[in-house]
C-alpha cells in the first residue's frame, strides 16, 4: 500500500519555502531525471529530451546555482508572434511568456486576486505537490528551480462570472524553463479556468511546469488544460490538488502537441464529500509521445472520483494511458469509475494503458476498463452505405469518438478550436 | 527461445544489492554434502494450536451485521484438514544451496551430462541475480542457506517393492495412507479411474498410475527424471524453451535445482483418453520443493490436466519454486487446471507455504490452444502469473482464475497473453475474494505485438472484499503493436452488500448458506471451466477456506 503518503500532504509546521526548496533541491539531485526504471515512467524515456536540449537542461544543479532560465530576455517574443486576443467568453486572460507573467498584456477579472511569482512567493507555494515521493523528482527539481508562474487567489464566496485563461506562450528559444502556479479557492469559491500552452514559433524547448490546487470546503474549479506546443517541444506538467470538504475538482485534459508530452494529475481527495472528475484526450501523429499519468487519492470516505481518457493514435506515436485510484482504509463510502479508450490508425502506433486500483476498503464501488482497437467496421460499412465515402467516413467516426471527451469542454469557443485542431489533424487521413 | 516473448517484461529492474543474511545453520552437526538418511520425526509443530482469536467484531451485540460477523468467523475458523505429517524416514540433503548440491541433485538422478550442464548454467545465472521485490506482497526475505533441496522417502530408491525391509514397506504403506487421506486415487482400480495420478511427494514422483493404459494409445506420463532417462531427445529438445533458465529469479534457482515433476508428452492427433493429473505434496520440515513439469502436445493432439497441492501446517514458511512449461503445436490443445490448497498459514499469518511459481504456455502451431484454470485457496503468498505465448496464427488463450486470500494470505497474480500470431485470440477473467486481513493483486499484461493482426483480448477482473481489512488491486499492464488489434479490459471491486445478504435469509437461508451462495456465484464463470471432478472440490475448498469473511 502507498501508505507512506501522510493523509494531510501539507505539514503541520510550514516550512518556509527557502526550507522546503532546499528539500526539493536534495531530493532532485538524489533521484536525478525519472527513468524506465521507475514504473510510473516505465514507457516514456526522456532521453530525445536531454538529447535535444543537451546543454539546456542541467544534469546536476548545485544548491545556490541560477538556473539558465534566469535571464530576463522573455520580452524578446516578436510581437506577431504575440497571439492575445482574449477567447470569446472569457472573463479575464493572463499571458504568461516562457512561464512569466505579462501584467501589461493580461487582463485581470475582479475579484481574483493574482500575484507575479517571478517577484514575490507566497509562502504556501510548494506544498501540496508532495516532494516525498521518489518518482516525482521533476516537481521536486521544479520546486527548488523556479522562479516564475502565478498564484491566483480567490475569496471565500466569490464566484467569478466566467472563465479565465492562463495563456502560456513558449518561445523556441531551445529554453528550460521551470514555471509553477497556485491556485487556491477559499471555502465555496468558484471559479473556471482554462490554462492553454502554446509555442507560436514551432521551436524547440522544455517546459518543465507544476500547477498546485488547493480547494477549501465546497469550492469548486473546472480546470481546462489544454497543451497545444510545438512537435519538437517538452512538456512536463504535473497538477497536485488538494481537495477539502464538499469541494469539486473537474478537470478536461487535451493534449495535441509536444515531442513528449507528459500530463500528471494528482488529487487528494482529503474530505468527505470531496469529488473530481478527470477527462482527457489526447491525439498523436508524426513520431509524438503523449503520456497521461493521474493518481486519485481517496484518503476520506465518501468521496467520489470519475475519470475518463481517450486517445487516438496515428503514424508512429505513441500514447499512454496510466490512472491510478486508490482507497485507503478508513475511506467508506467511496465510488470510482475509470475509463480509458483508445484508436489505433496506424500499424506503427502503440498504446500502453493500465488503468489500477488499490483498494483497502470493502466499502466501495469501483470499477475500471480500458480498450484498445481500431474504428468499427459495421460502423464504417452503415456510413459508406449511406454514401459517405471511406475517408470522410473514419473522419466522422474518430471525430465522435473524441467528440465525447470534446463536449466536456464547457467554454464553446474553445470548443470550437480544439474541434478545428481536430479537423484540420485528421484532413490528411 | 522466443525473443519476442520478453520474459523479463514482468521481472524488476535491478536494486541496489542487498546484503545477503548468512544462514543461521539449524544442523550444525551436519555439514558434509553426502546425503544424511535421519527419519524425518514429526515436527512439534504439526498442527498449528487452533487459538480461536475472532476479529474484533465490530458491530453492536445481537444485531444482524454482528450475527453474519460471528458466522463469518466461524466459518473461517474450521481449519485445514489436509495440514498433517507423513511420519517416514527420507533421504534428505543438509541445508544449504551451493553448486555441490546441484551437482548432487544431478548426481542422484543420474542424469546426462548435458542436463548438469544446463542446471550449471542456470545456478551460475542464478548468483548473478536479485531477488525480485516489485510484487504486491510482503514475507521475511528467504533464507536458501537454510532450506533443504532435495529430500525424498528412502524406499524410493528400490525399484521393487518386494524387495523393501520391513521398516520401508511400512513407510509405503503411510505413503498410501497419506495418498489416500487426501483422497488423492493412486490405487488403478478406483473408482475414479478416469484420471491418471503422478504423485510428487517432496522432491520426487512416488507414483504414476496408469501408465500402461496410457502407453498403448503413444501417451508419455510420468515423472520428468524418467524421461530424462528413457526420452532424453524430447526432454532436451524442449526443456526450459518456453521458461528459460534466464527468465526470472526463481525460474533460475529452479531451473539449477529441480527435483522432480511430471512429464508430459501426447503423440500426433492423440486424444489423451484421460484427465492426467500431478498431486504435490510437501512433507518435509524446512525443505523446498522445486519441481518442473513439461507437458507437449503434438499437433492435432488433446489433453487435461489436473494439479492439486496440499502441505502440513507448520510455524515456518516453506518455499515452493515450481516451474511449468506447456507446448501446443498445430491444432493442439492443452487445458491445464489448479486446484492450488498449499497450507496458507494459520488466523495469524503464521507459517504457510510461499508458492512463486513461474507458469507458462506456448501456442506454438496454428490453431493450438492452451487454456490455464486456477483456484488458488492456499498458500500463505502466491505469486504467480500462468501466462500464453501465442505465437501460431490463430492460436487460443483463456485464463480463468479464482484466487482467495483470507486471514493474512497475500496473493499477487494474474497472467500474461502475448500476442504474436495472427487472429490470435485471449480471454482472461479473474476473480479475486480477498477477506479478513486477505490481500489481492489482480496484475496481468496484454502485448499485442506487430505480426499480431487481427488479434482479440477480453479482460474482465472482479474483486470481491469481504471484511475492511482486506485489500483488493488490480494492475492490468496492456500493450498494442497492432491497430486491427482489439483489446478490452473491464473490472470492478465490491462486497457482499447487506441488501444481497438480506435478500437470501429472508428467504430462509442462513447466514452462511447466503454467503456460499454469493461467491459461488461471483465463482461461476471459472468453476464452469473445472473439469467436474475439480469443480466439486474447488467449491468446497473455498466455503472452507472462507472464514470470517462477510462484513
Amino acid at each position: 500500500m502507498m501508505l507512506h503518503i501522510a493523509k494531510d500532504p501539507q505539514p503541520a509546521a510550514l516550512a518556509t519555502l527557502v526550507e522546503r526548496r532546499a528539500v526539493g533541491q536534495q531530493r532532485w539531485l538524489a533521484a536525478g531525471l525519472p527513468t524506465g526504471r521507475l514504473e510510473s515512467w516505465k514507457h516514456t524515456s526522456l532521453r530525445p529530451m536531454t538529447r535535444a536540449m543537451d546543454g539546456v537542461v542541467p544534469r546536476d544543479v548545485v544548491p545556490g546555482d541560477v538556473v539558465p532560465s534566469g535571464e530576463t530576455t522573455d520580452a524578446a517574443m516578436p510581437a506577431t508572434q504575440l497571439d492575445v486576443t482574449p477567447l470569446e467568453g472569457t472573463v479575464g486572460t493572463l499571458v504568461l511568456i516562457n512561464g512569466r507573467l505579462n501584467l501589461a498584456l493580461s487582463v485581470v477579472p475582479e475579484g481574483l486576486s493574482v500575484v507575479d511569482l517571478s517577484l514575490s512567493t507566497p509562502d504556501t507555494v510548494g506544498t501540496i505537490a508532495p516532494i516525498d515521493r521518489l518518482e516525482d523528482a521533476l516537481s521536486a527539481r521544479n520546486l527548488a528551480d523556479f522562479d516564475r508562474g502565478v498564484a491566483l487567489l480567490l475569496d471565500a464566496n466569490v464566484v467569478i462570472a466566467g472563465p479565465v485563461e492562463l495563456r502560456y506562450l513558449h518561445d523556441g528559444a531551445a529554453r528550460a524553463t521551470e514555471s509553477r502556479s497556485l491556485i487556491q479557492l477559499a471555502h465555496h469559491a468558484e471559479l473556471s479556468l482554462v490554462e492553454r500552452h502554446l509555442s507560436p514559433d514551432g521551436g524547440v524547448h522544455l517546459c518543465n511546469h507544476v500547477v498546485e490546487v488547493d480547494l477549501a470546503a465546497g469550492a469548486t474549479l473546472r480546470h481546462t488544460q489544454v497543451q497545444h506546443q510545438s512537435e519538437a517541444a517538452f512538456h512536463l506538467a504535473k497538477v497536485a490538488v488538494r481537495q477539502a470538504r464538499d469541494s469539486r475538482y473537474e478537470a478536461q485534459v487535451a493534449q495535441f502537441g509536444a515531442a513528449i508530452g507528459r500530463s500528471d494529475i494528482e488529487v487528494f481527495l482529503a474530505e468527505p464529500g470531496a469529488s473530481c472528475q478527470l477527462d482527457g484526450f489526447y491525439h498523436g501523429h508524426g513520431a509524438q509521445h503523449l503520456d497521461n499519468h493521474s493518481a486519485i487519492h481517496h484518503l476520506a470516505g465518501n468521496t467520489t472520483s470519475g475519470e475518463h481518457y481517450k486517445g487516438v493514435l496515428d503514424d508512429s506515436a505513441t500514447g499512454i494511458f496510466r490512472g491510478n485510484v486508490l482507497i485507503y482504509p478508513n475511506a467508506s463510502g467511496c465510488a470510482t469509475v475509470q475509463l480509458n479508450r483508445n484508436l489505433l490508425l496506424s500499424d506503427r502506433a502503440t498504446v500502453h494503458t493500465k488503468p489500477q486500483l488499490e483498494i483497502d476498503n470493502d466499502d466501495v464501488t469501483a470499477s475500471h476498463g480500458a480498450t484498445v482497437g481500431q474504428l468499427d467496421d459495421d460502423a464504417l460499412f452503415y456510413l459508406r452505405s449511406r454514401g459517405i465515402p471511406t475517408e470522410e467516413a473514419r473522419r466522422l467516426l474518430i471525430f465522435a469518438f473524441a467528440g465525447e471527451i470534446v463536449a466536456k469542454v464547457t467554454l464553446p469557443a474553445l470548443q470550437q478550436q480544439l474541434r478545428d485542431e481536430l479537423t484540420q489533424r485528421l484532413a490528411g487521413l | 527461445m522466443l525473443p519476442t516473448a520478453s520474459p523479463t517484461s514482468l521481472t524488476t529492474p535491478p536494486v541496489p544489492v542487498q546484503a545477503v543474511t548468512t544462514p543461521a545453520v539449524t544442523n550444525p552437526a551436519v555439514t558434509n554434502p553426502a546425503v544424511t538418511s535421519p527419519a524425518v520425526t514429526n515436527p512439534a509443530v504439526a498442527h498449528a494450536t487452533q487459538v480461536n482469536a475472532p476479529m474484533t467484531p465490530s458491530a453492536p451485540e445481537g444485531s444482524a451485521a454482528r450475527q453474519t460477523e460471528d458466522t463469518i468467523a466461524e466459518f473461517a475458523n474450521r481449519g485445514y484438514d489436509a495440514g498433517f505429517v507423513t511420519d517416514i524416514a527420507a533421504d534428505s540433503l543438509p541445508p544449504g544451496l551451493t553448486e555441490d548440491t546441484v551437482r548432487f541433485i544431478s548426481a542422484k538422478k543420474n542424469e546426462p551430462e548435458w542436463l548438469l550442464a544446463y542446471r550449471l548454467k542456470a545456478y551460475a545465472h542464478w548468483l548473478t541475480l536479485e531477488e525480485p521485490t516489485w510484487a504486491h506482497v510482503h514475507y521475511p526475505k528467504i533464507d536458501l542457506q537454510d532450506i533443504t533441496f532435495y529430500s525424498a522417502p528412502r524406499f524410493k530408491e528400490i525399484k521393487n517393492i518386494d524387495d523393501l525391509t520391513p521398516q520401508e514397506r511400512a513407510d509405503y504403506d503411510e505413503l498410501m495412507k497419506t495418498y489416500e487421506k487426501l483422497g488423492v486415487p493412486l490405487h488403478e482400480r478406483s473408482k475414479l479411474s478416469g484420471v491418471a495420478v503422478d504423485a510428487v511427494f517432496d522432491s520426487v514422483s512416488v507414483v504414476t498410475t496408469f501408465k500402461e493404459q496410457l502407453s498403448k494409445v503413444g501417451v508419455l506420463f510420468g515423472p520428468l527424471s524418467d524421461a530424462v532417462e528413457n526420452h532424453p531427445e524430447l526432454v532436451r529438445k524442449h526443456l526450459g524453451t518456453v521458461v528459460p533458465y534466464t527468465d526470472n529469479y526463481y525460474a533460475a534457482l529452479n531451473a539449477a535445482v529441480f527435483s522432480d515433476g511430471s512429464f508430459c508428452y501426447i503423440p500426433k492427433g492423440v486424444r489423451c483418453p484421460m484427465e492426467l493429473s500431478t498431486y504435490f505434496r510437501i512433507n518435509a520440515a524446512k525443505s523446498g520443493q522445486f519441481e518442473r513439469t513439461l507437458i507437449i502436445a503434438e499437433a492435432g493432439s488433446h489433453v487435461s490436466y489436473l494439479e492439486g497441492c496440499t502441505a502440513p501446517m507448520r510455524d515456518e514458511n516453506q518455499l515452493h519454486a515450481a516451474v511449468v512449461e506447456l507446448i501446443a503445436m498445430d491444432d493442439a490443445n492443452i487445458k491445464y487446471s489448479t486446484v492450488q490448497n498449499w497450507y496458507p498459514g494459520d488466523e495469524n499469518g503464521v507459517g504457510g507455504i510461499f508458492n512463486f511459481v513461474t507458469k507458462r504456455g506456448l501456442c506454438r502451431g496454428k490453431n493450438s490452444k492452451i487454456s490455464w484454470t486456477q483456484v488458488e485457496t492456499g498458500s500463505a503468498i502466491t505469486w504467480k502469473y500462468p501466462s500464453c505465448i501465442l505465437q501460431g496464427d490463430h492460436s487460443v488463450g483463456e485464463f480463468y482464475s479464482v484466487a482467495l486470500s483470507n486471514n493474512h494470505q497475500q496473493a499477487d497474480t494474474g497472467t500474461k497473453m502475448i500476442h504474436i500470431g495472427k487472429g490470435t485470440r485471449s480471454t482472461i477473467v479473474s476473480k479475486g475474494i480477498s477477506a479478513g486481513h486477505g490481500q489481492q493483486t489482480y496484475r496481468g499484461a496484454v502485448k499485442m505485438l506487430k505480426s499480431a493482426a487481427g488479434a482479440r483480448n477480453y479482460t474482465q477482473c472482479d474483486s470481491l472484499l469481504m471484511g475492511s481489512n482486506a485489500t483488493a488491486d488490480t494492475v492490468p499492464y496492456i500493450e498494442v503493436h497492432n491497430p486491427t488489434a482489439q483489446v478490452e479490459h473491464e473490472a470492478s471491486t465490491s462486497k457482499i452488500s447487506d441488501d444481497q445478504l438480506f435478500y437470501l435469509m429472508q428467504r430462509g437461508l442462513s447466514a452462511e448458506d447466503a454467503v456460499n451462495l454469493i461467491v459461488n456465484g461471483f465463482c461461476k464463470d471459472v468453476f464452469r471451466e473445472l473439469p467436474m471432478e475439480f469443480a466439486v472440490e474447488a467449491q468446497k475448498l473455498l466455503e472452507v477456506s472462507l472464514e470470517g469473511a462477510v462484513g
